[in-house]
């Protein structure tokens, strides 16, 4: 009896050990339109060696299985959501779950940089579609397997919702892990032949070969899941370069030179000019001076890290099939040198709201300058935070008379003023940019963890997330879209005077900083440019040049700036300029740099300051703005603004966009606020304002992008003047066009079925029926049968004859019934939509 | 005196100028001057125009152009170069004529425009040279090892801050130089750890040391452990080296080679001048002269 319950109950077992069991392996989040998207099975006990899996929209496929693992291939063209896959081995059957997310996002990235571990749809709901945190490195170390499975998760739960994460690649200077084991093992060699404590000596093939492998073994962790998207390269690593004196470093200076490394060469930038024996006094550097010749060739090539961080992005790119962008920062921490962070996709600055927030528009700038050689893409790159020492006094200093502000009185970086940080976001429109960053999330948004993030001003996320979601949104295609008008004023920088003068701004608040500021509150629009573009394009359109801190220039620099003036280029300089250029016009970079006194100021001029709160900040503001109007008139002969405010507070942009013209503005005018204002070091509240805004065009409608409505102004053959008003230091876009919009047309097919793709055009014409011809930016929107939106760029601009071409995949479970696609211009509000009928 | 009013009124005009006619004139002069060839007497004549930038471009050219008639110009202009513009250029142009020329005449000038900025004219540049340690020199290649250790006295050197960097020019590097109104201080701990707070600049160090009866060796080097951030060493009143790679420089060690400044059985004299940029400064871990074999 005993040995018949044993059989029975062995073989009830047995074939309860063997029923079919499928389980998935892998990823099992997809984004929509996912090409060759495979779910991954295990499989046992399926006896029949046969498995149908049914796809959720019916289809029915046959596997044979004769592994333990089945790939079954997937259809993603579905809308988004969770699904099942139906299987059925014959004795038994069941189902895997799947989701798919949106379709690939690759708009316009707004990416938090360093996301403090938060989830990602916080992001989101403020308007990110990227976030950027130190990640994979760490799998270098040994708790590998931990970090892959929650990043891994993380990932999916992101592609689910149509949001990409990013990475760091930190290895050049990392302080920790395996960037400090190879630290230890590669130093760099001073000429004393001690070892140094900055970055890796990347020249050493070693050190190039334990990099490469791990970028190849990085990309390969993670670059297979598509919500894995961006990836910042060795940030920094250049601060901590220096000459190195090794036998790699040596051999490479005498192969590029015929030369041993110059005596003199110890640090990162020659000896100050005063200190090298024999310097000419004239200050003019020849271009084959061995000195220059070293350094120009160390921050270009000599240190390895720009042909290193190209290597590195060629890496990622190679392994990674889906969208990917590689990014360097802060990319003009470095003499004005070309090839700074080597051949990424994008370059960017860092830049802070303070001391007045339009500064964005010359670190942009600079950044172009940079990106100029290669045509690089350049993002924005504003900080979320502002350091407390800059706007406030120091604990130990002084009373604090707020209550409030008890709880930062040791923080280092406190949350950035929110109306300050408005502005800064809309100056960074007034450029053809690529996308947005932002750092310091632990001061907008509450943290897991307490770090050196502080958040001092809740509430300032509200206004990011509405700057973000309804300004930037909108805009970004347009930002993206619209060229830059060519240089017609620039602020030049000089290699000669960064390397043997320590010139420079260094991506940080400095005197060619503040003459570009100058230049904006004066009414211009300047551009900066390098040395090395100024000899390789000329000088294109430029009829001004400034030249801040020129105390000494290269003979071939000297050349084509003397060509400039002579070809009737204007030159204005400051104390600094050496004796062998003559300025057209000489500014005072001390008394521009501090501010005027209290009793110099005006009665206008004071009159945001009701508090008559310490008047430091507001005169060196004042001054700035005074001495660019002075400017503007001074040069009034020989250069007018193609775009300009009656007020100085009203700072503006225009770029083409065929026919039509965009003008870009900002409100600048502030005072104290109550929130750091009250030391007196920063003004951080807007006020209220108006003027009127000249552009030299005639036109016929003057439209605002963003609430559509047609502005008032005043027309006439020369030029159209807008008035505008401003509640605070928000910005403005206005479009100029020759002919009110008319009419949005959009031709499409009359039917169409599931799974396959839909053709579209749009056309936008004026009122005389012709097309418009200008880049025209409109919201869109494709609305299901059963009133699903579907998951499409919401935003996009037309080309510059009024057109767009574009095609929707149709998922294969598109509800049958109406599909209806609606057009809206956002200049003028003018919609159109067509009707499609889904079999 | 109708001259002296003509003048005075071509002065008045130039400073209320409008900006563009500034412009114009600038851009004119350049034109003019390559049209002439840089005729001498026209840039002559310029050096004096009530235009200061003018008058400087036109030094500048003059010398450029007509180097060999140029010293008697300058010699004339140095006598009233109290603007800075002027005698920025009369300075650096003079520094391309031999030093017996050019010596008086930037003396002149330097008397009527004591700007401090043009100090550095005159400034007798801080020598260079690397005496290479045995060890760092690629061309020595035996193996090299330290066969005895000399320490320095940690303690009493002579000590002086020197904010406007003038300690090479007053000699503080000479044997004779009487230092005994410095302040002692420890090489164990940086200048602010002993009171010399809130300092960063340049400050000298000295301090006399015995050495023993001469060995045989093959090299002889002193041996910094750190100096934050950059040093200048002289021995016995001669140049030896420097130790300068900016702020990434202050803990590292460095040896610089001191055979042939070295006096065996005899007192020797240290002089270090040091440049501190940022936080703490100065010689804060021993030094030691290492025999070589």
């Amino acid at each position: 009896m005993k040995n018949l319950s044993f059989i029975f109950v062995s073989g009830l077992l047995s074939v309860l050990l063997h029923a079919a069991e499928v389980i998935p392996q892998g990823r099992m989040v997809f984004y929509r339109g996912e090409k060759d998207a495979v779910v991954t099975v295990k499989v046992s006990g399926i006896s029949s060696g046969k498995l149908t899996v049914t796809s959720p929209t019916g289809q029915a496929k046959n596997f044979t299985v004769n592994s333990d693992k089945v790939k079954i291939p997937l259809d993603t063209n579905l809308i988004p959501g969770k699904y099942q896959l139906r299987w059925n081995s014959g004795s038994d059957s069941g189902s895997i779950d799947f989701t798919i997310g949106p379709e690939y996002f690759t708009g316009f990235p707004i990416c938090i940089w360093g996301d403090g571990f938060v989830s990602h749809r916080l992001y989101q709901s403020h308007g990110f579609t990227h976030a950027m945190r130190y990640r994979s490195t760490r799998y270098l170390l040994r708790t590998e397997k931990k970090f892959y499975e929650t990043d891994t998760r993380e990932l999916d739960e992101s592609l689910a919702d149509g949001f990409i994460h990013g990475d760091t690649f930190d290895i050049g200077c990392a302080r920790w892990g395996f960037a400090a084991e190879l630290k230890a093992k590669y130093p760099r060699i001073s000429r004393y032949n001690s070892k140094l404590s900055g970055n890796i000596n990347i020249l050493d093939p070693q050190a190039r070969h334990d990099l490469e492998n791990a970028a190849f073994y990085l990309s390969k962790k993670l670059g297979s899941h598509p919500a894995y998207g961006i990836m910042n390269i060795n940030s920094e690593v250049r601060d901590s370069t220096m000459p190195s004196f090794s036998k790699h470093d040596k051999k490479a200076w005498k192969k590029y030179s015929g030369m041993d490394i110059p005596e003199l060469v110890n640090n990162k930038y020659a000896p100050y000019y005063t200190e090298i024996p024999g310097f000419p006094a004239s200050r003019i550097v020849p271009d084959d001076d061995p000195l220059l010749k070293y350094y120009v060739w160390f921050w270009k090539h000599g240190d390895g890290w720009n042909e290193m961080n190209s290597r590195i992005s060629q890496i990622y790119h190679r392994r990674i099939k889906h969208p990917f962008i590689t990014v360097f920062d802060p990319a003009v921490r470095c003499p004005p040198i070309w090839g700074n962070g080597g051949n990424v996709d994008v370059l960017q600055h860092w830049t802070y709201v303070n001391p007045d927030p339009i500064r964005v528009i010359a670190a942009i700038d600079e950044v172009r300058a940079m990106a100029a050689e290669k045509k690089q893409k350049v993002y924005g790159m504003g900080q979320l935070f502002v350091y407390r020492e800059h706007v406030a006094p120091a604990a130990a200093e002084k009373e604090y008379p707020a209550g409030r502000f008890d709880a930062i009185k040791n923080e280092r970086y406190i949350t950035t003023p929110p109306d300050m940080l408005r502005e800064l976001i809309w100056a960074m429109m007034f450029r053809q940019i690529h996308g947005m960053m932002f750092h310091g999330t632990g001061t907008m948004f509450p943290m897991p963890q307490k770090g050196k993030y502080t958040l001092a001003l809740p509430g300032t996320e509200k206004q990011l997330a509405d700057t973000l979601l309804n300004q930037v949104k909108p805009l970004a295609p347009l930002v993206s879209t619209l060229p830059d008008r060519p240089a017609r004023i620039a602020v030049f920088q000089s290699i000669a005077s960064a390397i043997f003068a320590g010139r420079g701004s260094q991506g940080n608040e400095s005197w060619p900083y503040v003459l570009h500021r100058i230049l904006q509150y004066g009414g211009f629009d300047p551009h900066m440019i390098y040395e090395e573009q100024l000899l390789r394009d000329g000088w294109g359109e430029i009829k001004v040049l400034l030249l801040p801190h020129c105390d000494v220039l290269s003979a071939s620099a000297l050349k084509k700036l003397q060509e400039f003036q002579k070809a009737g280029g204007i030159i204005i300089a400051d104390e600094f300029l050496m004796p062998a250029l003559m300025p057209d016009l000489r500014l005072n970079s001390r008394t521009l740099m501090n501010g005027m006194s209290d009793k110099e100021l005006t009665a206008a001029e004071k009159s945001v300051n009701p508090g008559n709160i310490a008047p430091k900040e507001l005169s060196r503001k004042a001054n700035l703005q005074r001495t660019g109007r002075q400017l503007a008139q001074k040069l009034q002969q020989f250069i007018q603004p193609l775009c300009s405010a009656d007020d100085p507070d009203i700072i503006t942009s225009s770029r083409s966009g065929g026919s039509g013209d965009y003008i870009f503005a900002v409100n600048d005018k502030r005072t104290y606020g109550d929130y750091l204002g009250i030391y007196g070091r920063i003004m951080e509240k807007g006020l209220p304002n108006s003027g009127k805004i000249s552009i030299s065009r005639p036109a016929a409608v003057v439209y605002n992008c963003l609430t559509g409505e047609e502005t008032a102004a005043e027309f006439s053959k020369e030029q159209t003047v807008i008035p505008v008003s401003f509640t605070t230091n928000d910005g403005k876009a206005l479009l100029l066009l020759n002919e009110k919009i008319g009419k949005v047309e959009i031709s499409a097919p009359e039917t169409a079925s599931p799974g396959t793709v839909l053709d579209y055009q749009i056309r936008i014409t004026g009122t005389s029926g012709k097309a418009v011809s200008c880049v025209l930016p409109f919201r869109m929107t494709v609305t299901y049968a059963d009133g699903r939106v579907a998951d499409i760029p919401e935003y996009a601009v037309t080309a510059q004859d009024g057109r767009y071409q574009s095609r929707i995949s149709l998922p294969g479970n598109t509800p049958a019934g109406e599909l209806i696609i609606s057009v809206t211009t956002l200049p003028g509000k003018i919609s159109g939509t067509a009707k499609i009928t889904i079999k | 005196m109708n001259k002296i009013l003509l003048l005075l009124c071509v002065i008045f005009l130039a400073g209320t100028l409008p900006a563009e006619n500034v412009i114009a004139a600038r851009r004119n002069f350049r034109q003019e001057a390559a049209e002439k060839s840089y005729d001498y007497q026209f840039l002559v004549r310029k050096t004096a125009d009530p235009d200061k930038e003018i008058a400087r471009y036109a030094i500048v050219l003059l010398a450029q152009h007509h180097p060999d008639k140029t010293l008697p110009v300058l010699r004339k202009l140095a006598a009233s170069a109290a603007d800075p513009l002027i005698a920025e250029a009369i300075l650096t142009v003079l520094a391309d004529y031999p030093e017996s020329e050019a010596a008086d005449i930037r003396r002149r000038t330097l008397a009527q425009c004591p700007d401090p900025r043009f100090q550095i004219f005159n400034k007798v540049r801080l020598p260079h040279r690397m005496n290479l340690s045995l060890r760092n020199d690629p061309a020595y290649d035996h193996a090299v090892t330290v066969i005895k250790k000399i320490k320095l006295p940690e303690n009493n050197w002579r000590f002086t801050t020197d904010p406007d960097d003038t300690g090479f020019l007053k000699n503080y590097f000479a044997v004779n130089f009487n230092d005994t109104a410095w302040r002692k201080l420890s090489v164990t701990k940086t200048w602010e750890e002993q009171g010399v707070t809130n300092y960063d600049g340049i400050a000298w160090y000295r301090v006399k040391f015995n050495m023993p009866g001469k060995m045989d060796c093959a090299g002889v080097d002193i041996a910094f452990g750190a100096v934050d951030e950059s040093a200048w060493v002289w021995l016995n009143g001669k140049y030896v080296g420097q130790h300068d790679i900016g702020p990434a420089g202050w803990d590292s060690s460095f040896y610089l080679n001191i055979a042939s400044e070295l006096k065996w059985g005899k007192e020797n004299i240290l002089t270090v001048r040091v440049k501190d940029t940022a936080a703490a400064g100065g010689i804060w871990k021993p030094v030691t002269i290492e025999v070589l074999q």
